[in-house]
This record gives C-alpha cells, structure tokens and sequence, in this order.
C-alpha cells in the first residue's frame, strides 16, 4: 500500500513539474512589435509580398505555441527558436523597405533629370519644327503639351516631400512618357520637312 | 474490537480514496484522449486567411477580410482561455465553430477579391480605350482652334491623368488606376464640352461664309482673281477661273474664332473685302503687304449697332490696318488680326493681286458636321 503510495506521489509530482512549462511571451511579444514596427515602416506596401510572409510565420508560431499549451507535456523550445528568427526578419522588414524607397526616389531623381532633358531637347526641336499648316497644328499641340508636363513635374517634388513616393513614381513616369512621345513625334515632322536637328 | 472496527473503516476509506483516484485518472486519460484541440481547424484558417491576403483581399475585399480576421483572433483568444483552464475542464467546441467561420468568411474574401478585381480590371479599360478615342478626337477637332487656355489646361491634366492612370493600370494598381481614370475624364470631358460649345458658336454664321464662299467661287468663274480665306482650315487660296489656283497656310489673329468687333480684339474679320493697296518692302515692315477695307459697310453697321446697345464703348474704336502680308510661318497665331503667310508664299499672292481683288474671308467652307467627320 505505500509503495503505490509513493508512487503515484511521484507521478504526480512528475505531472505537476512538466506541465508547469510557460509560453515564451516575451519572445511573443518581442516578434509582434517588431512586426507592428515594420508595418509603422510601411513594409506592408513597400515589401507587400515579404510581409506578409513573416506575418502568417508569426501566426503558425502562435498556433503551435497553443497547441503545446493544449498538451500535458508542454515543449516551447521550438516555438521560442522560430520567434527569435521572425523577429529578426521583422526587424529586417524595416530596413528592406527603406532600402526599396530609396531605390523608387532614386529612379524618381532619374527620370526627373531625363524628363527635364527631354523638354530642353523638345523646346529645341519645336523652334525647328516647319512652319507649314500642319507643322503649325503639331506645334501649337506640342507646345500645350509641354506646359503641363512642366506643371506635372513642378507637383512630383510635392508628392516625394508627402511621403507619396508611390505616387511620384507614377506622376514623373507619366511624364517622360510623354515627353519622349512628343520628341519622337517632332523628330518624326523634322524628319518629314528634311530639317536636320 | 473496536480497534479491529477502527481499522477495518480506515482500510474502506484508503480503498475509496484509491478507487477514486483511479477513477478520475481513468476520466482524465479519456478526456485528454479524446477532447483534441482544435489545431486542424485553426491551421486551415490560418492558411485561408493567408491565402485571401495574397489574393488581395485587403484591397478588393477589405470588409470580408476583416471579419474573417477578426473572428481568427477570437478564436485563437478563445483557444488560449480553454488551455488556461484545468484539462479536464477544457470545452474547444466554440474555438472550433470560429475557426471554421474565420475558414469560410477568408474563403469568402478570396473569391470576393477575384471577382471585385476582374471587374475593375474590365472596367478600367474600357474607360482607358474610351478615353484615348476622347483624346483622338480633341488632337483631331478642337486643339488646334482658339478655345482658350482654361479649356487647354483642363484638357491637358485630363490627357496627364490618363496616362498616369495607364501606368497604374499596368502596375495593377486597380484602385488607383480607376480614381485616375475618372479625373482624365472629369478634364478632357469638360473641356471637350466647351470646345464644343465653342466650335458651335463660331459655326452660327455658316450661313453667311457659305453665301460667300459661292459668292468667291462664282466670281472667280467669271474671270476674277479672289482671294479666298478659310479661317478654321488656316487656309489662303487664290481662286482663278472656278478652281483653286494655289493653296498656303496662313496665320491669323490670336482670337480668330470669331468676327472682328473692334479695335485690339485680336480678331481676323469675315466678310467680302478688297486690296485697296499693295505695299511693297520699302512701306510694310512685314515683308510685303495687301491692305484691305476693313470695315466694310457691313462691319460698320454691326459696329454702330453695338455701341448704342452699350455693349462696346464708343471710344474702343471699331479698327482697322487689316492686311494679309508675309513674315508668317511661325506657326502659331500671332497677329493683331491681319493674315500672315511665309514670305515666298506672300511673293505668290501679292503677285497674283492688284488694287481691288476681291478678298473674301469665311470661318469654315464645311459645314460642321463635315468638319467633324
């Protein structure tokens, strides 16, 4: 009788101890604000897809920390190891969004350069253009035309001091492309009136 | 004895006690066993929920998306209420029902943003291919005429955000693409409109260049030289015996869509005129120059009418010194009112001229609907 006795003390003894294991929460907490703080960074727009990867990481983690805490026999070694690593990628989130925005002004700054290339070459070309009936229609086109590609570049400054990368993106791309329309297309009269540019 | 009974009572109880234990070991064992926690549930949820995400269902579907977020959350917080608790006391069944709402509401979302997307996508471009035939149509019939530089820019931002919303279009950028759309729109129709109203008006004296244009080609057929300008087609003709002898490009007043009221409107008039002097280098600074008598009797009589109805001042002067003369060919509109023609082309003119050819300038030979054709 008191060998079963002690026994089972032991078991339960044995019981009480495993079953005591806690849920790592400071690295639960370590990987949610650093991913708070990447999505503060605009990753989630900037590195969309990478985002998002890390995030749905950080929701399996969570699933297998309830599924340990479920159990009798508690194990957070793992789980405690994938967090470490999700905050890491979370915090890198931060840097490779910077990283991207500085890519999108720097192609912003390019196409800046060319585009105000582009209308020196143009106001160039329109001074040569022919001056018959059709030169004269292409011309006082073109020449609207040019005006508000100076008006569209004049708001892309604005858009980059908002925080708008995105969308300076899109406003001086439209730019030069219309830019280099207009140039083809008073190449294409010069060429037509043989006037060598 | 009694101790016997003691012992006997003591024994019954430990046998209890032990019965119990193994009892409730038994029921924990089975519970454990068979109360599973819900991993499969919230694991498919989770995938679906991550799923709908690279559908785009933040973008196309954000209220379905949400609620299936937010009923993963409870689920999960639920999860974690029941592991708190004893595990013999555990209850996974609501865990499990909002796992499964949370599957099928992100299930939801993903189809939702697919169907929402194609439908932009549909969308937008048919407006971008509705929108390129506008501008077609505008560079074709409307840029060229005097219609004014709020109109122009109203035209060009239009013309601007439609590329810019081409660009977004091409990114995929839907949303985007379609708020862009819709303010090309909102530019190029309204300027379109009021070119149009614009174009309409200058055409309610068709009648008139009409009566003239026959007038021109009637007297050229009796054996007149006439002049014949064409205002909307930039356009000096010389007439002789019917037919279009030569054909030049001309420049004219910077307000040419219009009759020429008075003094400084910038206007190039219409009307049935003639040279009533040829000048030659020595007397015009623009190359050579024919005069012609505006105002005629007819410009008079409408000038005379406007000053008494006071809708011009008596002291603005009704104008004059219209010619059509050389150092043209700047391809722009630039005049005070006269026709300017590239120098060569001038020498033409003058020379098929003298004191008195009739000189006749129309707004338009066609119609309106044949302008626009």
């Amino acid at each position: 009788m008191k060998k079963i006795f002690y026994v089972m003390s032991i078991v339960a003894a044995a019981l009480i101890f495993t079953s005591c294991a806690k849920a790592p929460q400071a690295e639960i907490d370590a990987a949610k604000a650093a991913l708070e703080q990447a999505k503060a960074a605009q990753a989630d727009k900037y590195v969309e897809a990478d985002f998002l990867a890390v995030q749905d990481s950080l929701n399996a983690v969570m699933v297998e920390i309830e599924a340990q805490s479920s159990k009798l026999f508690k194990s957070y070694g793992k789980s405690k190891e994938k967090l470490v690593v999700i905050t890491t990628n979370a915090t890198e989130l931060v840097a490779k969004t910077e990283v991207r925005k500085e890519e999108i002004k720097t192609e912003v700054a390019t196409a800046q350069t060319a585009v105000a290339a582009l209308l020196e070459e143009n106001n160039t070309l329109v001074a040569k253009a022919p001056k018959g009936k059709e030169g004269k229609e292409a011309i006082e086109a073109i020449k609207v035309d040019l005006a508000g590609i100076t008006t569209s570049v004049g708001e892309v400054d604005g858009l980059l001091a908002a925080g708008d990368i995105l969308g300076a993106q899109t406003k001086i791309n439209a730019a030069q492309q219309k830019a280099t329309e207009i140039n083809t297309e008073l190449k294409a009269v010069l060429d037509k009136a043989k006037i060598k540019y | 004895m009694l101790f016997m009974k003691v012992r006997k009572l003591i024994s019954f109880f430990v046998y209890l006690f032990f019965a119990g234990l193994v009892i409730f070991i038994g029921y924990s064992v089975y519970v454990y066993v068979t109360n599973k926690p819900p991993v499969e549930e919230i694991s498919r949820a989770r995938e679906s929920l991550a799923t709908a995400k690279t559908k785009k269902a933040g973008r196309y579907a954000s209220e379905t998306l949400r609620e299936a977020e937010r009923l993963y959350k409870w689920s999960m917080k639920e999860w974690e209420t029941q592991n708190n608790k004893f595990f013999i006391f555990r209850d996974y069944a609501l865990t499990r029902d909002l796992a499964l709402k949370s599957f099928n509401k992100s299930t939801n979302a993903g189809n939702e943003a697919k169907s929402v997307k194609d439908k932009l996508q549909n969308r937008v471009e048919s407006e971008l291919a509705t929108l390129k035939k506008q501008i077609k149509k505008f560079e074709k019939y409307y840029e060229h005429l005097a219609i004014g530089q709020s109109t122009l820019r109203s035209y060009h931002r239009g013309k601007t955000r439609f590329l810019e919303a081409q660009i977004e279009f091409d990114k995929n950028n839907l949303q985007e693409a379609a708020k862009l759309t819709k303010k090309a729109s909102e530019g190029i129709t309204t300027a379109e409109k009021a070119a149009h109203i614009k174009l309409v008006e200058f055409y309610k004296n068709y009648p008139t260049w009409e009566k003239n244009t026959k007038l021109a080609y009637s007297l050229s057929k009796k054996g007149q030289t006439v002049i014949l300008v064409d205002k909307i087609q930039s356009t000096c003709i010389i007439l002789k015996g019917g037919k279009e002898f030569k054909s030049f490009p001309a420049e004219f007043g910077k307000s040419w869509m219009g009759d020429k009221m008075y003094s400084g409107d910038k206007a190039t008039p219409e009307g049935v005129y003639k040279v009533t002097d040829k000048k030659n280098r020595s007397r015009t600074k623009y190359y050579k120059a024919l005069l012609i008598n505006y105002p005629n009797g007819e410009d008079q009589k409408r000038y005379d009418r406007m000053v008494k109805s006071g809708e011009i001042s008596r002291r603005t002067g009704i104008g004059g010194l219209i010619e059509i003369h050389g150092d043209g060919g700047k391809g722009v509109n630039w005049t005070d009112g006269c026709i300017a023609l590239e120098n060569k082309e001038m020498d033409v003119v003058f020379s098929n001229c003298s004191v008195n050819t009739t000189v006749i300038i129309v707004g338009s030979r066609l119609p309106l609907e044949d302008y626009l054709k």
